[in-house]
Parts: C-alpha cells; structure tokens; sequence
C-alpha cells in the first residue's frame, strides 16, 4: 500500500500529471467551499444567539478566525513545499509554494482588517503594537516579501530558490503568532479552542465557525490548484504535452 | 432564527460597520481574487495559443525542401548567408557540425 502511494505522489509530482489532477479537483473544491460557506453564514449571522459580553459585534469572529487560521496554515504549506524543493529538487514545489502565496496574503489581510474592525468597538482602538497583531503584520510583509522577491528575479530557478529561502525562514514566526496570547501578556483574547480542553464558546457558534474554517480550506485548494494551471501554462511552454493540450483548448475553438 | 426583522438584522445591534465591514472586505477579496486567477489563466492560455499558431505559420511559409522549421530556418547561418541583412537578435554563433 505505501508502495502505491509513494508512487502516486512521484506521478503527481511531474506537471503534465498534476496540471490535469487539478483541472478535474479545482471545481469539485469551489462548490464544497460555497456549500460550507454558505452553511456556515447562515448558522453564523442568521441563527447563533448574542454573545453575552460582546453583543453582535462577536459574529465578526466567523470570518477573522478562520482567516487567521488560513493565513497560519499557508505559510506552513509554502515552508512544506520549499523544503520539499530544496531537497528533491522537484518542479512542482516551488509551482505549489508560489500559487499560495496571494491567497495566504489575502488571507492574513482579512485577519488584520477585521480584527481592528473587532478591536475598534471592543477595545476602544483600531490597533495595539502587541505580540499577536504585531506578529500577524509581520506574516503579511512576509508574503508581501515572499511575492514582490520572487517576481523581481527574472530566472524562475534563482527566484524559487531565493523564495523558498524565505518561506523556510519565515515559518519561526508561524508558531510565535500562535501561541503569541500565551507567552505575552496581550490584550488579544486568548484562544478560543485549544488543543485537549473543551472550548470556550456555545456549540452553535462553534460549529458556524468550523463550517466558515472549512469553507476557507476548500477555497484556498480550488483557487491554488486553479492558480498552479496557470504557472505550469508559463513554465512548460517548451514541452510536447503542452502544445498538444494548448492546441486542443485554445480560447477560440482548436487551433 | 435569531432576528425578528431584516432592519435588526441589517443593524447589527449597532456594530454594523464593524460586522458588515468585515464580512463584506472577505467577499470582496475574494471574489476580486477568482476574477484576477481568470484573468491570468485566459491571457497566459491566450499567448501560448498566439504563440503556437505564429510558429505553425512560420513553418508553412518555410521552402518546401525544408519540410519543417530546422535548426537553420530558425537560427542564422553564417553571416555571409544572411541576406538583406535579417537581423534575428540572436547571440549565439551560428551553428557549426
């Protein structure tokens, strides 16, 4: 059985094979993430009760949360995927690390945007330099970083290698965000479930935003493995299989 | 149903900025992000598909002794040989078996 699989993932790894895993993935992801966004929306605003302390303000949570958690979770894949490169030397990983990139900016700009929109009416201010938020601004300059470095060298092979230098590096601060509220006296609430204890919010509204953090999953996989089709169109224009897909699937009929 | 009206619904308990504000920037973000993806993936198919076809054209006006683009149709000779002066941009030195 492991034999099998490892042998799939090696087939996965060439781009003419994945490029078309994607293309039959990426849809089947897209409904799923608007099935359990919209599940999640409608147990979020239209049915969870009023927190007691934070009034309607709270349901901010269902988006912040999950955008937070995303934001964590792409910069660890992107580490993955560089380490998986600089050690094969496979094609795809640095494609894959790459693809993550915008949705994980996206994803930590959510998170910092919503958070003062929370911070403004509960704290009394838009932004506080504390470890939490400071570190969560540090992840979005690191995508920034990740994004605007590997565009600005012109050989890809130079501009993988130089960003997966920096999502390597960069992931020390992945653990530091998290566990931020816990080593710091911060004036971010702790968090709101933690590994081993039962969590600290009613069962509905848990459950909204699990769905809403499940719905962001299947979001990120359908737009990265949309986004990676793309970057294999520019790095493969060279080869055999390509042309002959291109050829049969140009914009305005076969060619 | 939490509400009782789409108006108590629509105020938020009076953090609708707040509320609203986040929920609509995630949306937004979003679906400015599947618009851009696209974007990208019609204009690279695009050129790739632009790219194709000029080669193709460029191999049919090729003579007919030649039945494809060779080595020689697509890098200069020597520069003798090149007529006209047809400047191909092309740094490396002609090929030589």
């Amino acid at each position: 059985m492991s034999k099998s699989l490892s042998s799939r993932w090696f087939y996965y790894a060439a781009p003419q094979n994945f490029f078309h895993l994607c293309a039959q993935l990426w849809p089947w992801c897209a409904a799923l993430a608007a099935l359990l966004g919209l599940w999640g929306l409608y147990l979020g605003l239209l049915v969870a009760p009023v927190d007691a302390q934070q009034g309607e303000a709270y349901r901010i949570i269902f988006v912040h949360v999950p955008a937070s958690w995303m934001s964590m979770v792409i910069y660890m894949a992107m580490a993955f995927w560089s380490i998986m490169g600089l050690v094969f030397n496979t094609r795809l990983s640095a494609l894959m690390t790459r693809a993550l990139a915008p949705t994980g900016a996206m994803f930590a700009f959510i998170s910092l945007f919503s958070g003062a929109l929370w911070g403004k009416p509960m704290w009394g201010t838009w932004w506080v330099w504390d470890a939490r938020l400071t570190s969560e601004l540090l992840l979005f300059f690191l995508y920034l970083g990740y994004m605007a470095l590997t565009s600005a060298i012109e050989d890809p092979k130079k501009g993988d290698r130089a960003g997966a230098l920096i999502a390597v590096v960069g992931s020390v601060n992945v653990p530091i965000i998290y566990f931020s509220v816990k080593w710091w006296n911060t004036l971010h609430q702790g968090s709101t479930i933690t590994m081993g204890q039962a969590p600290s919010m009613a069962k509905l509204m848990l459950w909204a935003m699990l769905l809403m953090a499940l719905s962001f999953w299947a979001y990120t996989l359908a737009v990265v493995f949309y986004r990676v089709r793309v970057m294999i169109l520019l790095r493969e224009r060279q080869s055999q299989w390509l042309r002959t897909w291109v050829s049969a699937h140009s914009v305005g009929g076969p060619a | 149903m939490h509400w009782n009206s789409l108006q108590e619904f629509l105020e938020m308990g009076g953090y609708a900025l707040y509320v609203w504000g986040s929920f609509g920037v995630t949306f937004l973000l979003i679906a400015l992000e599947v618009w851009q993806a696209r974007g990208s993936w019609r204009t690279e198919l695009t050129h790739l598909t632009d790219a194709l076809q000029i080669e193709a054209s460029l191999q049919d006006k090729s003579p007919s002794s030649r039945p494809s683009a060779t080595l020689t149709s697509v890098m200069p000779l020597t520069p003798s040989e090149e007529s006209g002066g047809i400047k191909t941009g092309n740094p490396q030195p002609p090929f030589t078996p």
